[in-house]
């Protein structure tokens, strides 16, 4: 079985030594020499995050520095039919693997925070501009962004897009962006939302995110750049309230913690929570404390046979409001945690796993991503089943998944986190297998086939909507299962995109040449 | 030649998740620390783009082309990637393996980079000066230390003015090798590992045979390839102090003191890579300044671990002009921006790279002459 990604790559473009140079010379007049490249040692560095996929070279790698840069570009990739591949900034994710070469567009220089509306409560920010980034300025401001655990360096908009995936979001809204702008193939720019009226009434801002239209800016959330691309958005911003807080639980089971996350996010007390098996918030205490990785005694826990009395699972709320307020639901949290079997566990779980504390208190609390917690696992990505889940199933899936998960060759850290979504009406799950240098190809490529595999059961079996299911697979081969959605989606890329040349190798670009 | 160190790149890109960190200052996106990838923005150019790049030559997709060495060059080796790198990876060696495994196939950056390797292959050392005929030489039992001048100080002997004053206050008896030879960094950043190898053994056989306890070292450069890259070149049985650490221990033992008025100056200090990353060692300089009266110290917003390159590491000023053009001026801007007179370094490279960017519009002061000039 080949690996994810070979037969997208054995139909790449071919170029010509000369229209390799004529295309460059033409991208480096609409950027500057410096800002276009087809230099070898630079351009490999975008064929993929993955060890474990191959590697898919793009033949150009261009760095715009504004919109207008884009507009030609696009245009300059639609008249030769070269494919174009938008990458935002920090982890690459799958939708920016370009499979069929061409164009890398690093939109990283789009970096500028554009307006935090303090009155709107919303900050209008560039493509390039970073989590991090945008964290600290809102802080000024007494502001925040969703709740989330991403590290500091990547594109806030590049992970707000992905709304399947995105580990930014509130309790009850699956969407923070609010607008977009997007540079269309044929180098049309527009905005969506209020700011659509701009066109007309320039001063008119983003706060709205429909215009009593149909919405098209939800069109290109989850879209991978295969429709246009995202040059600038609105996303919602909060405030700081006078009181914060994470009381932390601990129950035995699965089923339990999900009945808690239940109880609290239809309630309204929170405004995020989130549910850690133990071998993860165990290898997040190990990176909390000693920022490195976890050694292979922590990474290889089975995760059946826990070592010691640490609990199943916590489960961490994060609690926003007036003092009064959140007394009120630190009150009510340990009485519903006392109700289902669990017990409150903040003051233990700061003393005996405080590295795990401090990633939830950075995170949860205090709003201040910290690079602390990245990397020094192995590498998971192509292998780490996501999905979104039905909550009246998840807790079967999370018992059939770790035992199946367990016969992968590639165990490595197996956990999960678990979290709610649009207070619980879907629970995202989140397993987790890695990789390690000392795996073999053939090892590497059955623990592919396993993730696939247990996609289609969680799919079947549990209901649960796998996320990224098509990392590396050739275009159509999961559109195609959503029916008449796929013909509405196919009309709306050909009209828009008619020479597909807008990131081919995801889902939505099912046609045409490559 | 094969890269050097196949299986930590695997380690490394497993586990890299790009996150970028290795550009910025720690949890700070918005400050730029790596001045390669301020510079150009390609993620090759950054620390851990380099890895990749490195693997791409494993792979066979990289081919040793002047395109390619251009990459590998456009680096300062200022070690901020490394230094903030969550997953702490060495970054430097991907990119000094690189650099070897390009001079392996006869691939330089440029004439500048062929030329100085050449003069380190035959003559032994970068030949930018001999060192002066220093008359502070006792009888080998009985120094107290040996100073390793470094080439840069071999200038002139003017740059040693500063620090001769402070020997002779404190009546410390030291020497200098006759005819020292190169410490050997600088093959190794200009990608001859194995001619590295070859200077550091003999240097170390001239230090060890020199008989004092103590080395000295007036360049940071020196001091880290005294302390970390000889430990694959041989045993060096010295112990190994740079200059400011020196300082900072006469102050402290009383052998030199400082008046106890002197002219108010503000000052800024630029923390030089090799002593405050490579080493982790720069917190000294501040424990010196702090002691100097009327001296009113505000630091830059990058400073410390997180101190912007001055964009004179690794030969950038001859191997990659307009990197160092670039990443002097911005580290300039920015010395400036606190609105001191003069700017404070304890690295020749730092002085001679921060004295060309800065010109007229900002004085840039050794820490030895600082010192040296308020002594009582």
């Amino acid at each position: 079985m080949p690996l994810p990604g070979e037969e997208m790559i054995s139909k790449r473009i071919k170029f010509s030594e000369a229209e390799r140079s004529r295309v460059l010379r033409a991208l480096q007049r609409i950027v500057g020499s410096e800002r276009a490249t087809a230099n070898p040692a630079i351009r490999y560095g975008y064929s993929g995050t993955s060890m474990v996929l191959p590697k898919a070279m793009p033949d150009f790698v261009v760095r715009p520095r504004n919109v207008a840069d884009i507009q030609k570009v696009l245009l300059l990739a639609r008249k030769r039919r070269i494919p174009v591949t938008p990458v935002a900034s920090g982890t690459q994710e799958p939708s920016t693997y370009p499979w069929f070469g061409g164009i890398v567009l690093d939109t990283l220089a789009l970096n500028r925070i554009l307006e935090i509306n303090v009155g709107g409560a919303y900050a209008v920010v560039e493509i390039g501009v970073s989590i991090g980034q945008l964290a600290k300025a809102l802080q000024k401001e007494n502001l925040r962004l969703a709740m989330g655990s991403f590290p500091p360096g990547i594109s806030v908009l590049g992970n707000y897009l992905m709304t399947a995936a995105n580990s930014h979001r509130s309790s009850g809204i699956m969407d923070d962006v609010l607008g977009l702008e997007v540079v269309l193939a044929d180098g049309t720019v527009f905005q969506t939302g209020s700011k659509a009226f701009g066109h007309t009434y320039p001063a008119l801002g983003w706060h709205y995110p429909s215009n009593t239209f149909p919405n098209v800016k939800n069109l290109f959330l989850d879209a991978g750049g295969t429709l246009g691309v995202v040059t600038k958005g609105a996303v919602r911003v909060y405030q700081m309230n006078e009181a914060q807080t994470l009381p932390v639980s601990a129950f035995e089971s699965y089923a339990q913690a999900l009945e808690y996350m239940k109880r609290l996010s239809r309630a309204n007390l929170v405004q995020h929570i989130c549910a850690w098996h133990w071998p993860l918030y165990t290898i997040i205490d190990h990176l909390g404390r000693y920022g490195r990785g976890a050694p292979a005694e922590i990474l290889l826990y089975d995760p059946w046979t826990k070592p010691d009395e640490r609990p199943y699972i916590l489960v961490v709320p994060s609690m926003s409001g007036y003092r009064e307020v959140i007394a009120a639901g630190e009150q009510a949290a340990k009485r519903i945690t006392e109700e289902l079997g669990g017990r409150i566990y903040t003051e233990e779980c700061r003393e005996k796993w405080p590295g795990a504390w401090k990633f939830f208190a950075d995170h949860y609390r205090d709003h201040q991503p910290t690079n602390q917690f990245m990397g020094g696992f192995g590498e998971g990505f192509p292998l780490m089943p996501m999905v979104i889940a039905d909550p009246n199933r998840v807790a079967g899936l999370e018992q059939w998944g770790l035992r199946f998960l367990r016969k992968s060759p590639l165990r490595l850290a197996l956990s999960y986190y678990s979290h709610s979504l649009d207070q619980c009406r879907s629970v995202f799950l989140r397993m987790t297998t890695f990789v390690s240098p000392e795996s073999s190809p053939k090892e590497i490529e059955r623990a592919a086939a396993t993730r696939q595999k247990y996609l289609e059961q969680a799919f079947r079996r549990y209901g649960a909507i796998p996320v990224r299911y098509d990392y590396g697979h050739p275009p159509g081969a999961v559109l195609n299962k959503t029916g008449g959605q796929a013909q509405v989606l196919k009309a709306i890329k050909r009209a828009l995109d008619p020479e597909n040349i807008l990131n081919p190798g995801m889902s939505l670009s099912m046609y045409g040449r490559f | 030649m094969p890269l050097s160190r196949d299986a930590d790149y695997a380690t490394y890109l497993y586990t890299c998740n790009r996150c970028r960190a290795c550009t910025t200052v720690r949890d700070r996106p918005e400050l730029p620390v790596c001045p390669s990838f301020d510079h150009l923005g390609f993620f090759a150019y950054s620390g851990g783009g380099k890895g990749y790049t490195a693997q791409g030559v494993l792979e066979g997709k990289v081919a040793p082309t002047l395109e390619a060495a251009k990459v590998a060059m456009h680096c300062t080796l200022c070690h901020a990637c490394a230094t903030m790198c969550p997953p702490g990876f060495e970054t430097i060696h991907f990119i000094r393996d690189l650099r070897a495994w390009l001079v392996s196939h006869g691939v330089y950056a440029n004439a500048a980079h062929h030329r100085l390797l050449e003069n380190l292959r035959t003559k032994g050392n970068l030949t930018w000066g001999q060192a002066p005929n220093l008359t502070l030489a006792a009888e080998s039992n009985e120094v107290e230390a040996l100073l390793f001048l470094g080439c840069r100080f071999k200038l002139s002997q003017s740059a040693l003015d500063g620090v001769l004053k402070i020997v002779h206050r404190a009546g410390a008896k030291v020497s200098v090798l006759e005819d020292e030879p190169c410490c050997g960094n600088p093959a190794l950043e200009l990608g001859d590992p194995e001619l590295f190898i070859r200077l550091a053994e003999k240097t170390i056989a001239r230090l060890n045979a020199a008989g004092a306890e103590r080395i000295i070292t007036l360049c940071p450069h020196c001091t880290s390839t005294l302390v970390n890259d000889y430990l694959e070149a041989g045993e060096l049985k010295p112990e190994v102090i740079h200059l400011s650490e020196w300082i900072a221990e006469l102050l402290e033992e009383g052998r030199i003191g400082l008046a106890e008025t002197g002219p108010e100056l503000s000052v800024s200090l630029h923390d030089p890579c090799h002593l405050t990353r490579y080493l982790e060692r720069g917190e000294v300089l501040r424990q010196v300044l702090e002691q100097v009266p009327g001296l009113e110290l505000r630091e830059i917003e990058r400073s410390g671990e997180s101190a912007y390159c001055c964009g004179g590491g690794s030969f950038a000023l001859e191997v990659a002009p307009e990197l160092w053009r670039f990443a002097s001026r911005e580290r300039i801007q920015e010395a400036r921006a606190t609105g001191v007179q003069a700017l404070v370094t304890a690295c020749p490279y730092c002085q001679d790279s921060l004295s060309r960017a800065g010109g007229k519009r900002l004085e840039v002061i050794p820490l030895a002459d600082l010192i040296a000039g308020r002594l009582d």
